[in-house]
């Protein structure tokens, strides 16, 4: 038995290759999710080691940890400059170093700040002595004076500077000419984890960065052979309410866990796309191994004739299968850190740059990897095997040219429903009910694989009118490639699955992406009222000086300045709006529902509805916050508003935000044109007063909805690029299944060649049919996209209307897309078809 | 030998035919110098051992398989030299096959089946020629039935339709009744005579069977890749008496085989002699 399945595996190379790829695919995307985000938590685990080693203790605002939430606004909590001299006092304290930090960009050469869309860009005070915190000179010195900056090696290296010449950056103010003193890391890293850092001598890092002269935090080395628990416990007698003492051991593990937690999120995504490309790849290894055992039941039977048991059947089948799974898992891995390599690049090109070290390929992945190719595969092979277990011995004897018809399946229609059922109904509870991503995932899963079960009978209806127009244009070819689609519905129904799978995912995501593009741009219609919409395009605060200049303009007739700031509200971390309310309706169509902005003035704020719904308050009753700079305040509630087409919960005025928050920074201006200003006028105008801030740009509404159309179109286009692998991958089946069915026709095409059918009309009838077969896959993957992208729209019109929108162009392209992937997965079988010998129909044997 | 008159029109004829199969010490001289030309209108039956070179005569004549050396006309086209392309068009439009089994697209009606060679072509067959054919093979009720709905006999004589819908310059069959019971190889043998008579048409038809050679007018005998004789108006006695002479002059394996063939079952169940 084992000789014959060894035989077996070595006498169809090919079918295992082609069997072998989808595992492989499938293996080295989850291989290749695992060994990058490995790679990427150990780069940022030594930044996080490295900094964290520079230091012992660290004094900081409580509460205050590890957040990566970056926002607009550099109002936080912090320490109480006072308290540095104390903590140097503290019997054990070796060195204490305060730190303050900001926004700062260092400008390259086309005028355009370095690290654009990506990672944060900071600016930090130098540590008075060199090691600290981790900081090392890699070339030059520290800045000491004003003036003077040190920026991280990795931007100085990619961005072709000199240590000693003058650099352009951008904190907080306008356009700095700065002297280049010093490059520097931190610990083995040449940058911090991707942000752009840039060092300031502490007086100034200090007059930028902190309105209030406070500290971010302080941090402390202890004296050689004192206790670190003993000097924690002295630092912390000293320090004020409100201020905390964490060991260094406290902070990477802080860090590690918020890394993690980010990380973890981007390789759940990653391996949501490989558990896709898996899904899909389990129907190809059915489809092949249901095809092989049907190709092989004289060879079943005769074994079964000669005394093996069903058993021993069985378990062949399944050793194929395991073996195959094995070697797919091992090459998988092999190309899973290809395309670690491949995504880091792509993440590089994004802006991410992180330590070319090497690849991180820990024993889970290996595991996990050849876990799965093998579990995957030989789940996969169960049906087919147990159906060649019920191969009879007398089939042996019987001439194996007659095709079983499909069943009349009433079991499957049955079945098929009820699967499909069950997804919807897991679907809407995922939805409506908050079920979560498990019952997303399990809904639509289950909704793919009841369609699946339901498509042999769909088959033979659909690819029978799809082929009409083929067999019209195209006479006996065309009409053979229609017939040999529709003879064996079970197998072409289930190649196309495959790539419904893929196709259905990518109808849905371009279905939500039209539909949140319509529904974004009806929205900046139906609520943007100004004329010009001024922003930075890093998502950075910018100075609040560009509001005056912009006022002053003869052409504009308001520029309404726009801040955000964060405040705690019952133990939650909020963002509010600071803005002129009796203006706001000049700029944003607001509908206020309760009470009025124009009473808003001195202590008042407004509330959007469903932030008063959450909060449980309503109008005038009044609301306990507390200001990370200023604590504690009481507000009354004067309005509730619509918030849903702002997008903003709290809303306060200019001149009461300016009471609580110190720093005077601006995340956006609306501004109006005066009248008789034409549209060009004013852009030009605007333009020019902002020629003096780089990254901040003025877009009129046309550009403010491109903008973010093109936002969506990106996310869109990077799931589409990820689902590609599960569409090639059923691409491959198609191939697999024709290469499978040109073999077992070998007779058939030898005899249609013998009466004449020429070789290019061999190989158009093949290409056709799988043509049809991925149409099928198409209309199927189509109807499910739509299926979900129209469910979806359904269930979010509570919380977040959507215009469903069906976007055409983009299906009719995949159509096309399909009609041509379709014929170029034909072209290989095609050519095995048409080099059949025409003496193989003839000669029995 | 006797020599065909040289004003009967020719069909199809091989000159000095060699056919090779591998080389060295596992060389088989399948086809050893073979002359032969088959007229129009005639219906040739080709005889011979069980390996003497029967078929491979037969796939070198039409355009299947190319020879080793010599030449092989149909009508005044030589097609030894042929590519690929123009023997598939030779073979679609001139020559009609009927093979012993697997005859028929399984996927295509009988009738779409009788039209294949035509519509790869493009073309339509002349008018009445389809129908007059289809009622000459009985085969009326059964036009929509694919062909696993067909019995062996059906399966045949649908493929003898489909060899003669194009009005082929000659019709060739490898022992076309070898998987049919003999009545209903009795039935496409004489539809096979009928055709050569009424319409014309140039049959050669492989066999092993003395009573199938009976319906032919004229009998050629192989052995050993050669022509070793030729019989005029065959009769199933006079033809199987010639075979049993034949078959003593081969070696042991093959002589098992021969007897095989001419196993007393078939010979008995052949039809009765169509001569008399
Ligand atoms: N493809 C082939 N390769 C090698 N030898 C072959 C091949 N086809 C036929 N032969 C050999 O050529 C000889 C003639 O075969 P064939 O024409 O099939 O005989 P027949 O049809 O008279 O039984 C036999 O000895 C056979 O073994
Ligand atoms: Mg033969």
């Amino acid at each position: 038995m084992w000789l014959v399945t060894v035989k077996g595996l070595l006498a169809h190379k090919l079918r295992l290759a082609m069997t072998a790829l989808a595992v492989i695919l499938g293996v080295a995307f989850v291989a290749g999710s695992f060994i990058l985000t490995d790679t990427i938590e150990r780069s940022f685990q030594g930044v996080i080691n490295d900094i964290a080693g520079g230091i012992d203790l660290q004094v900081r605002p409580e509460g205050t940890g590890a957040d990566f939430e970056a926002g607009f606004s550099q109002e936080r909590a912090t320490v109480p400059a006072t308290l540095l001299d104390e903590v140097r006092d503290v019997e054990g304290v070796a060195l204490a170093d305060a730190v303050v930090s900001g926004q700062a960009q260092v400008i390259d050469a086309d005028g355009q700040p370095v690290g654009g869309m990506g990672p944060p860009t900071l600016g930090l005070n130098a540590p008075t002595e060199e090691g600290f915190a981790g900081i090392e000179v890699r070339e030059g010195r520290l800045p000491t004076s004003r003036g003077e900056v040190a920026l991280d090696a990795f931007t100085v290296r990619t961005q072709g500077l000199e240590v000693g010449s003058a650099i352009t950056i951008l904190a907080g103010g306008p356009l700095e000419e700065v002297t280049l003193v010093g490059s520097v890391g931190f610990g083995a890293a040449d940058n911090l984890a991707g942000a752009t850092v840039l060092l300031f001598a502490f007086d100034e890092a200090l007059e930028r960065f902190s309105p209030t002269g406070d500290y971010d935090q302080i941090e402390i080395l202890v004296e050689d052979g004192a206790e670190l628990a003993t000097v924690a416990d002295r630092v912390a007698s000293v320090v004020s309410d409100g201020v905390e003492v964490v060991t260094s051991e406290q902070l990477v593990e802080e860090n590690t866990e918020a890394v993690a937690g980010v990380l973890g999120v981007f390789s759940t995504a990653l391996l949501a796309f490989a558990g896709v490309a898996l899904f899909v790849g389990v129907f190809i290894i059915v489809n092949t191994f249901s095809i092989t055992v049907a190709q092989r039941v004289r060879e079943f039977a005769l074994l079964r004739a000669i005394g093996a048991g069903r058993r021993q059947i069985m378990t062949s089948v399944l050793v194929e299968a395991g073996v195959l799974g094995l070697l797919g898992g091992l090459v998988g891995l092999a190309l899973g850190v290809l395309l670690a390599i491949g995504l880091r690049a792509l993440l590089a090109a994004f802006g991410l740059d992180l330590p070319a070290e090497g690849l991180l390929v820990l024993p889970r992945t290996i595991v996990v990897g050849l876990v799965v190719g093998l579990v995957v595969t030989v789940a996969a092979a169960i049906a087919p095997a147990l159906r060649a277990t019920r191969i009879a011995p007398v089939q042996a004897l019987q001439s194996a040219a007659v095709p079983t018809p499909a069943r009349r399946g009433w079991g499957r229609l049955v079945a098929g429903s009820l699967v499909t059922l069950i997804g919807v109904v897991l679907l809407v509870i995922g939805l409506v009910a908050d079920g979560g991503v498990a019952a997303l995932g399990g809904g639509a899963g289950a909704v793919f694989i009841g369609v699946a079960l339901l498509s042999p009978l769909l088959a033979r209806p659909v690819v029978s009118v799809l082929g009409l127009p083929i067999a019209r244009l195209l006479g006996i070819r065309g009409e053979l490639a229609r017939e040999n689609a529709m003879r064996n519905p079970r197998r072409t129904a289930t190649t196309a699955s495959a790539l419904m799978v893929g196709v259905g995912l990518v109808g849905f995501v371009g279905i939500l992406g039209a539909s949140l593009t319509a529904s974004l741009g009806d929205a900046v219609d139906e609520v943007y009222r100004l004329d010009l919409d001024v922003r930075s395009t890093t998502f950075q605060a910018i100075p609040a000086a560009i509001g005056d200049d912009l006022a002053a303009l003869g052409e504009t007739e308001l520029a309404l300045t726009q801040r955000l700031g964060q405040f705690e509200l019952d133990d939650a971390q909020r963002f509010l709006f600071g803005v002129d309310t009796d203006r706001v309706t000049d700029i944003y169509a607001i509908e206020v529902t309760e009470g009025s902005l124009d009473e808003l003035a001195a202590g008042g704020i407004a509330l959007s509805e469903s932030a008063a719904e959450r909060d449980g308050v309503g109008l005038g009753d009044a609301l306990q916050v507390r200001f990370p700079a200023t604590g504690e305040a009481t507000l009354d509630v004067r309005a509730i508003y619509d918030g849903r087409s702002i997008d903003v919960d709290y809303m306060i005025d200019t001149a009461f935000y300016r009471e609580f928050y110190v720093s005077d920074e601006v995340f956006a201006i609306g501004v109006l044109l005066a009248d008789g200003v034409s549209p060009e006028d004013g852009q030009g105008a605007v333009d020019a007063a902002l020629a003096a801030y780089p990254g901040v740009v003025a877009m009129d509404r046309t550009a403010v909805r491109e903008n973010l159309t093109a936002q969506v179109d990106q996310v869109v286009g990077l799931v589409y690029g990820l689902l590609g692998l599960a569409i090639v991958i059923a691409f491959v089946g198609i191939v697999n299944t024709l290469a499978l069915s040109v073999f077992e026709r070998v007779r058939e095409l030898g005899l249609l060649r013998a009466v004449g059918m020429s070789r290019r009309q061999v190989r158009s009838m093949i290409r056709w049919e799988s043509v049809l077969i991925s149409v099928l896959g198409v209309t199927l993957g189509l109807g499910v996209g739509l299926f979900f992208g129209w469910l979806l729209v359904q269930a979010l019109q509570d919380d977040f209307p959507l215009r469903l929108v069906i976007p055409t162009g983009q299906l009719a392209l995949a159509v096309v897309i399909a009609v041509v992937a379709g014929v170029l997965a034909g072209v290989l079988p095609a050519r095995r078809a048409a080099r059949v010998d025409v003496l193989r129909a003839v000669t029995t044997d | 030998m006797a020599e065909v008159p040289t004003a009967v029109r020719v069909a199809a004829s091989a000159t000095d035919l060699v056919k090779v199969y591998g080389s060295g010490d596992t060389e088989v001289r399948a086809l050893d110098g073979v002359d032969i030309r088959f007229p129009v209108g005639g219906f040739t039956a080709i005889m011979g051992p069980s390996g003497s070179g029967k078929s491979t005569l037969l796939h070198c004549l039409a355009g299947l398989d190319r020879p080793t050396s010599g030449s092989v006309h149909i009508g005044d086209t030589e097609i030894t030299g042929l590519g690929d392309a123009e023997l598939t068009r030779l073979r679609r439009d001139r020559i009609g096959f009927i093979f012993q089994a697997f005859n028929l697209i399984p996927t295509l009606t009988a009738a779409e089946n009788i039209e294949l060679p035509l519509r790869l072509a493009g073309r339509r067959a002349e008018a009445g020629w389809l129908d007059r054919l289809i009622d000459t093979v009985g085969l009326r009720h059964r036009l929509d039935h694919r062909p696993s709905e067909l019995s062996g006999g059906q399966q045949q004589r649908t493929a003898a339709a489909r060899a003669l819908a194009t009005r082929p310059d000659i019709v060739f069959g490898d022992e076309p009744t070898g998987n049919l019971d003999s009545r209903a190889g009795g039935d496409l043998l004489g539809l096979l005579r009928s055709s050569a008579r009424e319409f014309g048409q140039t049959i050669v038809m492989v066999t092993h069977d003395p009573g199938a050679a009976a319906f032919a007018d004229r009998v050629v005998f192989l052995a050993d890749g050669r022509i070793v004789d030729e019989m005029a108006d065959p009769t199933a006695d006079r033809v199987l008496e010639r075979m049993k002479h034949l078959e003593l002059g081969v070696s042991a394996p093959d002589a098992a085989d021969a007897a095989a063939a001419s196993d007393p079952e078939v010979a008995d169940g052949g039809p009765a002699d169509p001569n008399g």
